[in-house]
């Protein structure tokens, strides 16, 4: 991992698939987010929690990512979920309109509780 | 390329290759000169995401050559200016009347945010308000 790439940690919780993220989702990095959650969808998860809150910050490109990988998983009838606590990620999704699409919830154990 | 005035509506510039791997540096660019001017985290980080957002669309774009960052601290605002190659927005993603489109975040983020084209770049340009104006 270089020193602009992000963490990204996997495990499984109370049956849902979590994707740990850690850094920040740009243009560069996003394609790293999108390879990553691509493949806990092949990997046949349908429910799938993305734990953002060690993410610094997020633009357009990160959310994008977010969206199509939540239209993949629609159309096998999955979810996904978001952890974000208040902060700069949470505004983006919110000015975006994204905060209404997606649950988002203020911790993992929360959002695989739902 | 970083070159500075310093001092009153002191100016700053950073040149970048076109590439995604300088968004960091051209976020860490952009936040430094607004917090050196005394905004708080709040506007700093709307800063950051509308630079980031003016720089990845011609990025995203394909565009070649250089992408050219200008800071100016006029007076408590500061007014920014992303120059580049010509570029047209590629289609965003979007969802359930989500909004993912690059200049219209900017414009959401700072109202004055607008977008100039001729045949040799284009320009994103926005500032926000005064620092001075919000009781500081």
């Amino acid at each position: 991992m270089g020193p602009i790439d992000l963490a990204l940690e996997r495990k499984t919780e109370s049956g849902w698939g979590v994707l740990a993220v850690e850094g920040e989702v740009d243009l560069y990095t996003s394609p790293q987010l999108r390879d990553a959650v691509n493949g806990m969808i092949e990997e046949g998860h349908e429910r799938i929690v993305l734990d953002l809150t060690s993410v610094g910050f997020m633009d357009s490109s990160g959310l994008g990512v977010l969206v199509t990988a939540l239209k993949r998983i629609r159309e096998r009838d999955g979810s996904l979920a978001l952890v974000c606590p208040e902060g700069s990620v949470h505004k983006v999704l919110t000015i975006t309109g994204l905060d209404k699409v997606f649950p988002i919830h203020r911790s993992v154990a929360e959002a695989t509780a739902a | 390329m970083l070159a500075t005035t310093v001092g009153r509506n002191a100016s700053f510039s950073l040149c970048v290759p076109a590439t995604a791997e300088h968004m960091t540096t051209v976020r860490a660019f952009a936040g430094a000169v607004a917090r050196r001017c005394g905004f708080d985290e709040d506007v700093i980080e709307d800063v950051k995401l509308a630079v980031s957002e003016a720089c990845a669309g011609p990025i995203d774009a394909g565009v070649s050559g250089d992408i050219d960052l200008a800071v100016t601290d006029d007076g408590g605002a500061l007014r920014l200016e992303v120059r580049s190659a010509p570029w047209t927005e590629p289609e965003q993603p979007s969802i359930d009347g989500a909004l993912l489109d690059r200049s219209a975040l900017v414009r959401t983020l700072f109202g004055d945010a607008e977008r100039l084209d001729d045949e040799r770049t284009t320009v994103t340009r926005f500032s926000t308000a005064s620092h001075t104006a919000a009781g500081r």
